[in-house]
């Protein structure tokens, strides 16, 4: 119903602005996407929910639409999506819908649902505490949908060469997490990989001002380097906790950092650290709830002749209160490192007056023994239709790592896009 | 007494030729830096509607829209670029701003909106592709004429003007992907209004040229032009609604106007 509410409005929102305006801009792209998997995933199928062979079988259809004036600007940004294996066949996927002004010449506002980044990782994240959506990143989707919409009132204020920016949300949007459907999860409870009928169940936070989430950050420039400190309070963005009888949460969490970003000689180098202070658990003794985690990671970019463009990037995860999290684990039970290490490369290859894109990108759990790699290809055929092939291949030892849990949803992918 | 005098007349004659060869590199590098001001420099900055059109080896043409703003900090110093896609529809409100250096690399950071993502570009080669066309980020925002040796090779005329061919050797081939390049200098604007570029055997690999020339606010503007590269495409760059006037302010080539372009800059 609440569901249902939303599109309503985001529709009347559409053709209000479309009336309003003279000449609003329109664009957006109509896209087919066939996912399959490389091998059938036994956890899923088969009078469960979700396709053992499909995770994503979609026509989608985007509408964009802008406009902007001296006062400020409206963007309306949402997807009619069909897809043959999803529960809901179809369904219009509202991503952005807000309206910027600049109050004064030091303060501009942004408010509504919109898309929010920040930090320095190239698909790797400290500071950057809005919501993820991996369920789209592990299923084939443009790599644009890891960032899922969230409804933010964002306040960016320009003083002495300073940014200061405030998010805040009146409630908590976690990330998007494969649940079972699409792609089979792992389950701590029963130690296995599962569907979305034995998925555990996860409570989120109840909808209050309480539970609200902000976002604060500060930065500036420094000759050719940028600096900025961020600031965080709300939830962790993954179910970080469970009850004694079984029931998976997200604890609170709070989190402060800062990140560096700057050429030295032919590289751009990236930086990054962030304390993430579990507010429930601050002393690392309550072995239901996550420890604090200092993470932070360091990368380097460099272009080479004939458009090639490299980088690697080294991400770490230290927990405190490693030793008493040990204390807390049931004999023979799944362990994490108190350092785990991730590396990634990326390689990009623009071809034929960059219509033609190939890349590359994998991640190394050096200390989960998992990796993950996407390959990518894509061919603009006209300047209007791309077609992108490619693949989202992923393994590890373990079934309770960070890639690892989802080691038997490795697909390949076709897309086809045509924008307008 | 005989060899002296020959080792001195050889001496003076060194002297002379050899004084009158760096004052014509002199005379080559001045002329050089008044075309780099009129082609790079005029005003001390505008914004134009740049439509640029790809055609690739098979004849297939693509089409790119954006607006482009520049702002120089200093006359022949760094300067700040802003451009902000219209078309192609997938890239539409993407936005790039470039600090360029006279000395050193540039910073290049681009606004991708779907992620509202500020991504930073590495910027060490300045011989990459500017957006998919036969130009190059150098081609579009300048090679200071120091990197190079310049000579005059005399008078001449091309595009139908009367000009000064001039050749330019890299002091460091590994700053150039050709081995020298002629440069016609318009003698009534100054503007480059043709240039070719010679590769190791002597073989020109690309031709510019400018088409058409327009005095806009007292300024010489170049308002068409082609970059052809020999056996394969060619890109032809036309700017329309030019203004030299009331540029924007160079503290404001930042994150802000990537995020949020002047709504002037957005049709």
């Amino acid at each position: 119903m609440r569901k249902g509410l939303t599109h309503i409005i985001a529709l009347a929102a559409l053709f209000v602005a479309a009336g309003a305006s003279a000449q609003p801009i329109v664009t957006g792209f109509v896209e087919a996407n066939q996912v399959v998997r490389v091998q059938e995933n036994d956890a899923l199928g088969d009078g469960a929910i979700g396709d053992r062979t499909y995770p994503r079988s979609e026509l989608r259809a985007q509408m964009k639409l802008q406009e902007y004036s001296d006062r400020g600007q409206l963007f309306i940004r949402a997807d009619f999506v069909s897809d043959a294996v999803a529960s809901d066949r179809s369904h219009v996927d509202l991503r952005e819908a807000y309206v910027k002004t600049t109050l004064f010449d030091w303060l501009d506002v942004k408010i509504g649902r919109q898309v929010a980044t920040w930090g320095t990782g190239d698909l790797i994240f400290a500071n950057d505490l809005f919501a993820k959506d991996w369920r789209a990143f592990f299923s084939g989707l443009d790599d644009t949908y890891l960032k899922p919409p969230q409804d933010l009132l964002r306040l960016t204020a320009y003083v002495n060469g300073l940014t200061l920016e405030v998010a805040l949300s009146p409630y908590f949007t976690p990330d998007n997490l494969p649940d079972g459907t699409r792609l089979s999860v792992f389950n701590p409870f029963m130690n296995a990989t599962v569907g979305a009928q034995q998925a555990p169940p996860i409570f989120r936070p109840v909808k209050t001002l309480r539970n609200g989430e902000g976002f604060g950050r500060v930065s500036g420039y420094s000759g050719s380097y940028e600096w900025a400190l961020y600031g965080y309070k709300g939830f962790w963005p993954t179910p970080q906790a469970f009850t004694p009888d079984g029931v998976l949460y997200y604890p609170r969490l709070w989190s402060a950092g800062g990140s560096l970003r700057g050429p030295i000689g032919s590289y751009l180098l990236h930086a990054e650290a962030a304390a993430y202070i579990s507010q429930d658990d601050t002393d690392g003794d309550n072995p239901f709830i996550a420890n604090s985690q200092i993470r932070g990671f360091i990368g380097l970019d460099r272009s080479l002749a004939n458009e090639w463009t490299v980088g690697v990037q080294y991400y770490g995860e230290y927990m405190l209160d490693h030793d008493l999290y040990l204390m807390g684990i049931p004999p023979g039970g799944p362990t994490f490192d108190e350092l785990r290490s991730t590396v990634t490369a990326r390689i990009h290859k623009f071809m034929r007056n960059q219509t033609v894109e190939m890349q590359l990108f994998g991640y190394w759990g050096l200390s989960d023994e998992d990796w993950h790699v996407r390959p990518e290809a894509s061919y603009k055929v006209t300047q209007a239709i791309k077609w992108t092939v490619g693949a989202s291949l992923i393994d590890g030892e373990d079934n309770h790592t960070m890639f690892g849990q989802f080691r038997d949803n490795s697909n390949v992918f076709t897309r086809v896009r045509y924008s307008f | 007494m005989k060899t002296h005098a020959a080792t001195a007349l050889m001496f003076l004659l060194a002297l002379a030729f050899g004084t009158s060869a760096v004052q014509a590199d002199e005379a080559a590098l001045k002329l050089m830096q008044e075309s780099h001001k009129a082609y790079y420099y005029a005003s001390e900055g505008g914004s134009a509607r740049v439509t640029m059109e790809i055609v690739d080896k098979k004849g297939r043409a693509r089409e790119r829209v954006f607006w482009m703003i520049r702002t120089d900090v200093e006359d022949m110093g760094d300067q700040r670029y802003y451009t902000h896609f219209i078309k192609p529809a997938d890239v539409r409100r993407t936005a790039l701003v470039v600090h360029k250096k006279a000395e050193g690399n540039d910073d290049r950071w681009l606004y991708v909106p779907a992620l509202d993502l500020v991504r930073r570009i590495a910027a060490n080669d300045s011989r990459s592709s500017f957006v998919g066309s036969d130009f190059t980020y150098e081609d579009v925002s300048g090679r200071l004429p120091s990197m190079d040796d310049h000579k005059i090779i005399g008078p001449d005329s091309a595009m139908g003007k009367a000009a000064t061919k001039v050749r330019s050797t890299p002091k460091d081939d590994g700053t150039a992907e050709y081995e020298y390049r002629y440069t016609w200098v318009d003698d009534e604007t100054k503007l480059p209004i043709k240039e070719e570029y010679v590769d190791k055997k002597g073989e020109t690999i690309r031709r510019f040229e400018i088409e058409q020339i327009v005095v806009i606010e007292g300024f010489p503007t170049a308002t068409v032009r082609t970059m052809h590269v020999i056996d394969d495409g060619q890109t032809t760059i036309r700017f329309d609604e030019v203004t030299y006037e009331a540029p924007l302010d160079a503290g404001r080539y930042n994150e802000r106007l990537l995020k949020n372009p002047p709504p002037e800059f957005t049709k």
